[in-house]
């Protein structure tokens, strides 16, 4: 006798905005905190010891630092990229990339037509790649 | 990856290299402590600061591209780094990161990096041809699997300009 297909549920559910995405709390987790604290001007959200685990809330989004997960990569927009990136470079924050043109939005899909997406990238000390993102206006570029 | 540089390039080659971010800080340091300077600016402070950096060092670091432009206004004063010399210099040293490239030696959003810097100060020059679109959505993570078209356009780059490919025999 075939097995019936499973062929998912008759209503798509509700499924919403991010909610939650898992970083790599690394081998020092005060470290890791530090850094985002120190560098990135974002404070622990909450902390749980035992187990070992904190949040950091960027916008609705919390991030959440804990043991048993990769090395991830978060982009993070930010305002003023390049000046951030020249004082924190003059603070001795090593960027692993500067300031850069990444993609043009000629066409609007991700915000108005003719932005373009800047991205430079710099890592905690947990591992984790932080993109750290803002669109200029042509008159910007 | 191999240092771009063997501190033969005058000066104002290694300026040009770290404004199209061809090369690092790091980068800097390492030319200076294989380049033998002429007697014009031998003597430089900032030179002189930049022969005894610890590449190591952030602060040193950090302070090398301040060294090597206060160098290059004292000593080249006339020296525009946006000017036509500056441009051909700049197509010189992105072709050796091309090259580079095809020899494994560099990830993609190295060479895209370039591509917008280059771009900007330079006004869109022919020579880097359609890297333009091959270098959209390429950011740290692009793998060289993921842009297998970036090395098509690179090849062409590099024949449109008169290079012929290097491979790398070993």
């Amino acid at each position: 006798m075939a097995r019936s297909q499973y062929t998912g549920p008759t209503e798509m559910p509700a499924i919403g905005a991010v909610r939650q995405v898992a970083l790599a709390a690394g081998r020092n987790l005060d470290s890791t905190l530090a850094f985002w604290r120190d560098v990135l001007g974002m404070s622990a959200h909450a902390r749980y010891d035992p187990p070992g685990i904190a949040f950091i809330m960027a916008g609705d989004v919390r991030l959440l630092f804990t043991d048993g997960v990769p090395a991830g990569t978060v982009y993070l927009d930010i305002a003023g990229l390049e000046a951030f990136h020249t004082d924190a470079k003059a603070s001795g924050v090593p960027f692993t990339a500067p300031p850069s043109l990444v993609h043009r939005d000629t066409e609007g899909t991700f915000g108005p037509a003719g932005e373009s997406e800047w991205m430079a990238f710099l890592k905690d000390p947990a591992g984790n790649t932080i993109g750290l993102v803002e669109r200029h206006t042509p008159q910007e570029e | 990856m191999t240092p771009l540089l063997d501190g033969s390039e005058d000066p104002r080659k290694v300026l040009v290299a770290r404004e199209i971010e061809a090369i690092s800080n790091a980068d800097i340091i390492g030319w200076a402590g294989l380049h033998a300077a002429s007697l014009g600016y031998a003597d430089d402070l900032n030179y002189q600061q930049l022969v005894r950096s610890n590449p190591r060092n952030a602060v040193a670091l950090g302070k090398a591209h301040g060294h090597l432009k206060s160098l290059i206004a004292r000593q080249f004063p006339d020296f525009n780094d946006r000017s036509q010399q500056a441009s051909e210099m700049a197509r010189e040293v992105f072709l050796r990161r091309l090259r580079e490239y095809l020899q494994d030696d560099i990830a993609p959003f190295h060479v895209c990096r370039m591509v917008s810097h280059i771009e900007q100060t330079y006004e869109y020059p022919h020579w880097l041809g359609d890297l333009y679109n091959a270098c959209d959505w390429m950011d740290e993570r692009t793998t060289r699997e993921q842009a297998s078209h970036l090395g098509d356009v690179i090849k062409q780059v590099i024949a449109d300009n008169g290079e012929i490919p290097v491979h790398r025999s070993n």
